[in-house]
């Protein structure tokens, strides 16, 4: 089976090959295939846009320094997104620390600020309410559930490539999606309920 | 609903289950409910995938990693390696020019003096003058090329002692400055007398020569009985090295 990202006749694999030899260009191209697929799940997991920007540029500044470590056994793209989601991680920890002490400080004065107002302008142009706040309800989900739920059902990747990003098995990556989505439906229920209404 | 069950809804909900899982699989009219209400998540949750464009450019890119491994470069401490090697050159040149290993000359043969730690001072005197065979006319002719007799000396034989106070230095006119503790408590005191008696007027200077001080050279080891530091007195300079 081809490779989805074949472009040019050259595959991933042989861009990194000539990466590794010093070819930057070779380096840009990759980044030009793989830069939305980065920033869609960055953006995912972080909804701003410089934020989301900032993590891939960060991955793909990483993936080239680390250009010698990645092997050909796993896709190019899996690897990206292993980086992507060990550094989405860390930020969003980071980014909840601070913003819970921005709120400790303000004592809760900025709440509205964080929770019923979005940064982004294409965000607010969202006129469907519900998808809205699906992503506010997603964006509320702890980290962890938030990493899976972003890779099978917006990615859509499948399950032996999600257990190889988070660096466990298809059993284990399946059980942590399920325990996501069980915590979406949680907090989506009262959405849910109005809808059927 | 039973945990078990609702996540049996959301495995088939989102199309988790096998085949024949989903062939198995039937609901009741609650579940079929939930069934709409996940399916309805299911597709929401493919909206969120439209994202805005991404704007960053492949520039901004290879600006980071150039300031990154310029960063690197400029972290890295040569400081840490250099440190060491210095200490290496150091130690070996330390061992290299160490003067114990410094060869020396075979026909070397100083007058030393010793000072043992628990040992007084052994001066070992050069040429024995007693002992040694008499300058002969000979000799002279060889060295200076001019014979004792024409000089009015007579050679020395071996059965007459000979003075030694005759191979000693002649005292100067101004006693020279020896650095003994002696020689520093004298020259202390007789600073004192001239503080203290300034009217007396200051003597001529003698061309006669003034008696040799004897040379006190005193050791780092005590006296058992005394507790004070033990002193050796030596007649001459000429039997002592300083710094030998």
């Amino acid at each position: 089976m081809s490779s989805p990202y074949v472009i040019d006749g050259d595959s991933d694999e042989a861009l990194v090959d000539r990466a590794r030899r010093g070819d930057f260009v070779a380096f840009e191209k990759l980044f030009e295939r793989h830069r939305a697929m980065v920033y869609r799940y960055a953006y995912q997991m972080a909804p701003r846009r410089d934020d989301a920007e900032d993590v891939v540029q960060e991955v793909f500044v990483r993936a080239y320094q680390n250009l010698h470590r990645y092997r050909d056994e796993a896709k190019f793209t899996t690897w990206l997104l292993r980086i992507a989601t060990n550094l989405g991680t860390d930020r969003a920890r980071m980014a909840q620390r601070r913003q819970n002490l921005e709120q400790q400080e303000a004592a809760g004065a900025l709440t509205w600020m964080t929770e019923g107002v979005t940064e982004d302008p294409v965000h607010n142009l969202e006129s469907d309410r519900r998808v809205a706040a699906l992503r506010k309800a997603l964006a509320a989900l702890p980290v962890h559930h938030r990493n899976v739920i972003v890779l099978r059902d917006l990615e859509e990747r499948e399950y032996p490539e999600i257990a190889e990003i988070l660096g466990c098995t298809i059993g284990g990556a399946k059980l942590r999606v399920l325990r996501a989505r069980r915590a979406l439906r949680d907090r989506v229920a009262p959405l849910l309920e109005e809808d059927a209404r | 609903m039973k945990d078990k069950r609702k996540d049996l809804l959301i495995a088939y909900a989102f199309g988790d289950l096998t085949e024949e899982e989903m062939a198995a699989f039937e609901a009741n009219d609650a579940e079929r409910a939930e069934l709409d209400r996940l399916a309805r998540l299911r597709g929401d949750l493919k909206h969120l995938n439209s994202v805005p464009e991404c704007q960053l450019s492949v520039e901004r890119v290879r600006d980071a990693i150039l300031q990154r491994e310029i960063r690197q470069r400029r972290d890295w401490k040569p400081w840490i390696v250099a440190m060491p090697a210095a200490a290496a050159l150091a130690l070996l040149a330390f061992f290299a020019t160490r003067p114990g290993d410094a060869p020396v000359a075979p026909n070397a043969n100083p007058i030393v003096v010793e000072s043992a730690e628990q040992k007084p001072f052994v001066v070992r005197s050069e040429p024995d003058l007693v002992t040694s065979p008499p300058i002969t006319d000979a000799d002279v002719v060889q060295l200076v090329g001019i014979t004792l007799s024409a000089l009015g000396a007579r050679p020395v034989s071996t059965d007459e002692p000979v003075r030694v106070a005759s191979l000693e230095r002649k005292s100067p006119t101004v006693p020279r400055r020896r650095t003994t503790p002696t020689a520093v408590a004298i020259r202390s005191e007789s600073k004192k007398e001239s503080t203290h008696d300034r009217t007396t007027p200051v003597a001529a200077p003698t061309t006669q020569p003034q008696p040799i001080e004897p040379i006190v050279m005193i050791s780092n080891d005590e006296d058992k009985t005394t507790g004070a530091r033990r002193a050796n007195e030596v007649e001459t300079s000429n039997d002592v090295v300083i710094g030998g």
